[in-house]
């Protein structure tokens, strides 16, 4: 049997470890990449595989996580540059937002209850969907993934004062934006 | 974050709204598993099976589903083998009868070997030939022939066709064996949601949730409830005229269904302006 030189074996272990760490990532943040890209304005018939494109930059950028940010937050900056890129395709740009299909059999709830949930949904999105990127990254970031200032700031490369000039005008908007789709359902 | 940064806070209304999106929705098994495929291929990864979890080689596993493959391997070859090759040391037993055995008739052997057998007695011994010779007939009892009769006995059932002993296998099994119930579970668990709003007279609400149970059950069982529900969707939301194409294809295609009548009431209760 052809025996491994010590520097392969390493090599062998470096690469073992780094798919363990990448399987557990996917399985772990999938659904929340998944759930970032909805809110990117990803459609729901593209999102497994542009979920599939963040995933591979992740893989390809695996050794290089900067220590700053939390995982999520780092995994939203892969997200939003996929989104990004997604939504220049011209074939992209005037795309109506689709309805929402989220996943709802786990959820544990009635019929009912799940049905409310799918409706506010359903809204939110629209209403993020008002909003321009740079706004829209920044609400998402802030209000309903709950990141600090500093983190936003260093995820976007902004300063810290744009992101909370953002944040406050993101805000208006979408708080105008969520009362018009109110009444309309989805 | 915001309270010193002249950000305005969120109303309750808003507040509640952000909170329920929020909780990150998990994804289903079987959409998991179509992007870790696609993933494994653009990544070079080994895909992992269905159900496995792990991107990481299990070199251990590997090597010991070969191995075990391998002994299988040996195994049934060996028993094939014993099956269909004459045993070398069977010869003597049948035609060299030891003395003092009971007597095994060896007529057409003695005929063709004085040269009056006809020929369909030499073709009835060499078929016989083949197989050996029943401990009954040699009235010997060791353990070679035995063997050699449980075998036989093994195979003549296995080539009885469905025979008996499958019909009773067939017995305890349930009707809808086969039937994944978790899935049949989680089907009928969306098409409540969309019926809950079928019910509510949300149209799209409910087409909001059956995109949701086309994308998981693509070629579910309970299609013909997904399909008739459509129908009703589509009419509550207003889209009278796919909702009349949707319930022409559904009464060629569930001509004896028993929710053929909802859809029919539905589809006449749109509007005669429309």
């Amino acid at each position: 049997m052809r025996r491994l030189s010590g520097g392969s074996f390493t090599c062998l272990l470096e690469q073992w470890t780094l798919n363990r760490a990448f399987d557990e990532l996917f399985e772990t943040h999938l659904a929340y990449v998944v759930r970032s890209l909805r809110r990117l304005g990803v459609s729901e018939a593209d999102v497994d595989d542009v979920a599939q494109e963040v995933f591979v930059r992740v893989h390809a950028n695996l050794t290089s996580k900067e220590p700053i940010a939390s995982t999520r937050a780092w995994l939203f900056g892969f997200a939003r540059g996929v989104a990004s890129n997604y939504r220049q395709l011209a074939r992209h740009r005037n795309e109506t937002h689709d309805p929402d299909a989220m996943d709802l059999w786990t959820t544990g709830s009635s019929p009912e209850t799940k049905l409310a949930t799918l409706e506010t949904r359903t809204r939110v999105l629209h209403a993020l969907q008002v909003l321009d990127e740079a706004k829209r990254e920044v609400l998402i970031m802030a209000d309903i993934d709950g990141f600090a200032g500093p983190e936003i700031a260093a995820v976007l490369s902004i300063p810290l004062n744009t992101v909370y000039s953002r944040l406050r005008l993101a805000r208006l908007e979408f708080a105008r934006a969520l009362k018009r789709n109110e009444g309309g359902g989805a | 974050m915001t309270q010193d940064t002249n950000v305005p806070e969120l109303d309750e209304e808003t507040r509640a709204a952000l909170a329920i999106e929020k909780e990150v929705p998990a994804i289903s098994p079987h959409r998991r598993q179509k992007i870790r495929a696609g993933l494994a291929l653009a990544v070079g990864l080994r895909h992992a099976p269905s159900g496995a979890t792990s991107f990481a080689p299990a070199i251990g596993a590997r090597w010991a589903v070969r191995a075990a493959l391998i002994v299988c391997g040996l195994a049934a070859g060996f028993v094939l083998g014993r099956l269909t090759l004459p045993d070398p040391a069977e010869p003597s037993q049948r035609f060299d009868r030891p003395s003092g055995s009971p007597s095994v008739s060896t007529a057409p052997r003695d005929a063709v070997s004085n040269g009056s057998a006809s020929s369909d007695q030499v073709s009835a011994r060499d078929s016989k030939a083949a197989l050996p010779v029943s401990p009954a007939a040699v009235g010997s009892t060791d353990g070679r022939t035995q063997r050699t009769e449980e075998l036989l006995r093994h195979t003549n059932k296995a080539d009885a066709g469905p025979s008996e002993g499958r019909k009773t296998d067939r017995k305890g099994e349930s009707p809808t064996a086969g039937v994944d119930h978790a899935s049949l579970a989680a089907e009928r668990e969306l098409l409540d949601v969309v019926r809950a709003a079928v019910l509510r007279r949300n149209g799209s609400g409910a087409l909001d949730a059956l995109t949701s149970y086309r994308r998981d059950f693509a070629s579910g069982l309970l299609r013909e409830d997904a399909d008739a529900l459509e129908v009703q969707g589509l009419v509550l939301a207003g889209r009278y005229e796919e909702a009349r194409q949707k319930g022409a294809v559904f009464g060629h295609r569930y001509p004896h269904s028993l929710m053929l009548g909802a859809v029919t009431r539905s589809l006449h209760s749109i509007p005669a302006t429309e």
